[in-house]
């Protein structure tokens, strides 16, 4: 396996990316669903 | 910029036409949910409108929980079954979860390997199964979001023909729900048995999805 050192900030940029994108969706999706009574 | 660009090409690619999809999603189910209201003599909606109905939220979540199910099942039953001439499986004999030395924990951990992967205890028996238990939570979640939307939204449909509305409980065991859950996961278990068999026979040169074109057909997860 090859390592390339240095710019982990941009994988890590990119994890943080999805797991925001999800959680908004879920957060957003419960959301919607609650707020209708 | 470049470098950034071309080192997370994937994940950006798929993230761009996951996002516009997701909206692409949304004006064609605004156009449908529209043409339906119009339908039944009720008034067309907004796009902003649509965007936060119980009706998009429902569709998008019922399709998120079948694919993360679908991923943490993958992960968590190919630890154990395996497929002949499979670019999806482990090699026949490797069947479990290996021992502390080939997955380089505790004592057998790389000066560069993860920080909880060397530790040992509690924090590696969490990080050795981080994935499976991350795509597991998301899956529960995304499910629970798709009960409760479908649920609200087969309420409007029940108080629009004055029948009386469900609890959320009485709602998890109705066939609606059951018919949404499970016509996306039949879609999802075949889509990975078919990945599964199909690598034994079939190739794509240069995708890590195949295995090389010259490897034998009983060659197992030689690029997995």
């Amino acid at each position: 396996v090859r390592r390339v050192p240095g710019k982990t900030e941009h994988m890590r940029a990119v994890f943080t990316l999805y797991v925001v994108l999800i959680a908004t969706g879920v957060v957003t999706a419960v959301l919607v669903a609650l707020s209708r009574t | 910029m470049k470098t950034f660009l071309r080192e997370n090409s994937l994940s950006l690619f798929f993230g761009t036409i996951f996002l516009v999809t997701l909206v692409g999603q949304s004006f064609a189910g605004q156009h449908a949910y529209n043409a339906e209201q119009t339908e039944h003599g009720a008034s067309a909606v907004s796009w902003l409108t649509y965007v936060t109905s119980p009706h998009y939220w429902g569709a998008v979540m019922e399709n998120w929980q079948s694919e993360f199910l679908q991923f943490a099942m993958f992960i968590g039953v190919t630890i154990w079954l395996v497929q002949k001439g499979s670019n999806e499986s482990k090699p026949l004999g490797d069947e479990g979860i290996e021992s502390d030395g080939r997955q380089k924990v505790g004592r057998f951990a790389d000066p560069s390997s993860p920080l909880w992967a060397r530790v040992g205890g509690f924090r590696t028996r969490l990080y050795e199964n981080s994935l499976l238990l991350t795509m597991g939570v998301i899956f529960l979640a995304t499910w629970v979001a798709q009960s409760l939307n479908n649920w609200r939204l087969f309420n409007e449909e029940q108080r629009e023909h004055r029948e009386q509305a469900v609890s959320w409980a009485r709602y998890l065991v109705d066939p609606d729900f059951w018919e949404k859950t499970l016509q996306n996961w039949q879609s999802e278990f075949l889509a990975v048995g078919t990945m599964a068999v199909f690598t034994i026979y079939l190739r794509q040169r240069g995708s890590p999805e195949s295995k090389p074109v010259g490897a034998p057909h009983d060659e197992t997860g030689s690029s997995g």
